[in-house]
């Protein structure tokens, strides 16, 4: 079974960035039979990132109006998206290009999303405080997933 | 009294903010107006004061959908700055580089963003249903022109394998050979999406205003790594006298700078390069904008769709010559870079997918910059759009307003505006 971790996000907007701080979280320890991709503000390259993939496991910053730095994970269709669908390439949706790779035939058979709720999103690097410490967190509960 | 009032912010399927506004009464225009809301971005000042081999990699960064564009004109610009010579083979594999990237950015923009204003849909996802074999035929070829880029610059954006003077490193004679196979299996593709775009050409408007069309031009190429600057107007010009060109201002409406030439506003694009190069086009590009019935000196926005598409198909043709061309002379994987850091100031040009790019640098001796310039395709357009807009919409006041929000709509898109970049964070709510 081919599974890829996919940090998703821009480091130099915030919190946006928590995903791929989780991601180099895994890197520094790497785990068995995984792929790291790392897409960053890649959008609609996720398709081809998805592709050839059996087990997706996607790591995004996200607001749900939780706690800050609270945890989510999830699967795609226990979500609805509030994004509008207009969609640009420098606005894109998550879910909408869930939709086309499904529609392709190429979604991997699990997609779980780990989201972490943000704080503050604005021109900066670096994560507020409790996002920080969301980040070792979602990485020990990726590696248990993986390691089960 | 009739009266048209239409404001759409935060434009979709363009890259960035810009807004629409239209205010009409009785079949008058009042105000009509594309305004710019991007912030300033600061590239010239934060390359001030850093090394000579750090700029392509720092402007590059200008833009994630250009990268290989403003990498390579960064590049030329540092190279003039210093007299450094490239070789034949380096020269080979960046008009490659910058095939990849035409090839990525049109096939982006005509599949996914004009595709669905075409096929009558509010975006891409719905057409995966309604017209599945076509998007996936266009993702196909997105994800090719992304493997193409990967191996002439080692990554799909962001280029780290161009640098001054040559490649850190060069793909392989296989490699390449690999490469061209895949492109001409994916010409029949290339034309079967060509077929729908050209079954629903008719939905373009028929919208003509008389503009100044300005791009690279070279004799013995269709230009878009190198060439001089070219004026539908004015003719032919060395690449440093590009201020004189550009002659860029300020208005209130904008955040983005304007630009003036020849007439009030000037075009660059697609459309640009077709109507300044038309003749040195590849044979099956030139029967595809037949096809369309595009002849130079066309002066329709919209068909700088019809321009992307058959430069698609160009840049295959050229893909698979320039690759013969390097597999006949022989590929030198382990050919490096070679010069002398010296001060000096430099100008470098490419046309990049949405038009002529200007990088402009001053180094001093130690090879740090102290100077820089760079004016970007996008901001030579906005003055052209908003003229566009002011001639285009008089025409079109008899029709219901969501037609004429969509003509204006698609009227921008077809300039494949690239205007910034914002925050992508996930905004959901959980199904109760």
């Amino acid at each position: 079974m081919t599974t890829g971790i996919i940090g998703i996000g821009n480091p130099l907007m915030g919190d946006d960035g928590a995903g791929l701080a989780v991601l180099s979280r895994l890197q520094a320890d790497p785990l068995p039979d995984v792929k790291l991709i790392e897409l960053g503000t890649g959008g609609i390259n996720l398709v081809h990132e998805l592709a050839g993939l059996d087990r997706a496991i996607i790591i995004d910053a996200a607001d749900f109006g939780g706690d800050p730095g609270e945890i989510r994970k999830f699967k795609p269709d226990e979500v609805r998206s509030l994004k509008t669908q207009g969609y640009s390439l420098h606005d894109w949706d998550l879910f909408t290009t869930l939709d086309i790779s499904k529609k392709m035939g190429e979604l991997p058979d699990e997609i779980i999303i780990f989201a972490i709720q943000v704080v503050e999103t604005g021109h900066k690097e670096g994560l507020s405080p409790h996002v920080v410490g969301a980040v070792p967190e979602v990485a020990r509960m990726i590696r248990k997933l993986i390691l089960l | 009294m009739s009266e048209i009032n239409i404001n759409v912010e935060h434009l979709t399927r363009v890259e960035g903010h810009g807004n629409i506004v239209l205010n009409a009464k009785n079949g008058n225009v009042e105000k009509v107006q594309w305004q710019v809301s991007e912030a300033p971005r600061f590239f010239e000042s934060f390359v001030r004061g850093r090394p000579y081999n750090e700029l392509s990699h720092i402007t590059s960064r200008i833009c994630g959908i250009c990268s290989i564009g403003h990498s390579l004109a960064s590049l030329k610009a540092t190279e003039a700055a210093m007299g450094i010579e490239i070789s034949e083979q380096t020269q080979l594999l960046r008009r490659l580089a910058a095939h990849a990237e035409n090839l990525q950015s049109h096939v982006l923009h005509v599949g996914y963003l004009v595709a669905p204003d075409l096929l009558g849909a509010p975006s891409v996802i719905p057409l995966a249903s309604s017209h599945t074999d076509a998007v996936l035929k266009i993702v196909g070829l997105h994800r090719l022109a992304n493997e193409y880029s990967n191996l002439t610059c080692g990554r799909t954006v962001h280029p780290v394998s161009l640098v001054v003077g040559g490649f850190s490193h060069i793909p392989s004679e296989k490699q390449l050979k690999e490469m061209r196979q895949k492109w001409v299996d994916a010409i029949p593709d290339v034309v079967a999406v060509a077929e729908i775009v050209l079954a629903n050409a008719h939905k373009l408007p028929n919208f003509v205003r008389e503009t100044e069309f300005v791009a690279l031009t070279a004799d013995d190429e269709y230009a878009i790594y190198d060439g001089d600057i070219g004026s539908t107007d004015t003719g032919r010009v060395p690449v440093d006298q590009y201020l004189d060109i550009t002659n860029e201002f300020v208005v209130p409406h904008s955040t983005a700078k304007y630009t003036k030439h020849n007439r009030e506003s000037y075009m660059v694009g697609a459309l640009a390069r077709f109507n300044l190069n038309y003749d040195r086009l590849g044979p099956l590009a030139k029967e595809w904008a037949g096809k369309f019935g595009l002849e130079p000196v066309n002066h329709n926005p919209f068909m700088n769709n019809v321009a992307q598409l058959v430069e698609i198909v160009h840049s295959i043709e050229d893909t698979l010559a320039l690759i013969d061309k390097l597999l006949e002379k022989g590929v030198d994987v382990n050919e490096r870079p070679k010069y002398e850091v010296k001060a000096g100031r430099g100008i470098g040009a490419v046309d990049v997918p949405r038009g002529i790019l200007f990088h402009d640098y001053t180094y001093n001796d130690q090879g740090v910059c102290t100077k820089a310039n760079c004016i970007i395709p996008t901001n030579q357009n906005h003055n052209n759009i908003n003229l566009d807009f002011q001639a285009f919409a008089p025409t079109i006041l008899d029709k219901p307003e969501a037609e004429i929000e969509l003509l204006l709509e698609m009227l921008v898109r077809a300039y494949d505006p690239c205007i910034s970049c914002s925050t992508h964070y996930l905004n959901v709510e959980w199904k109760r």
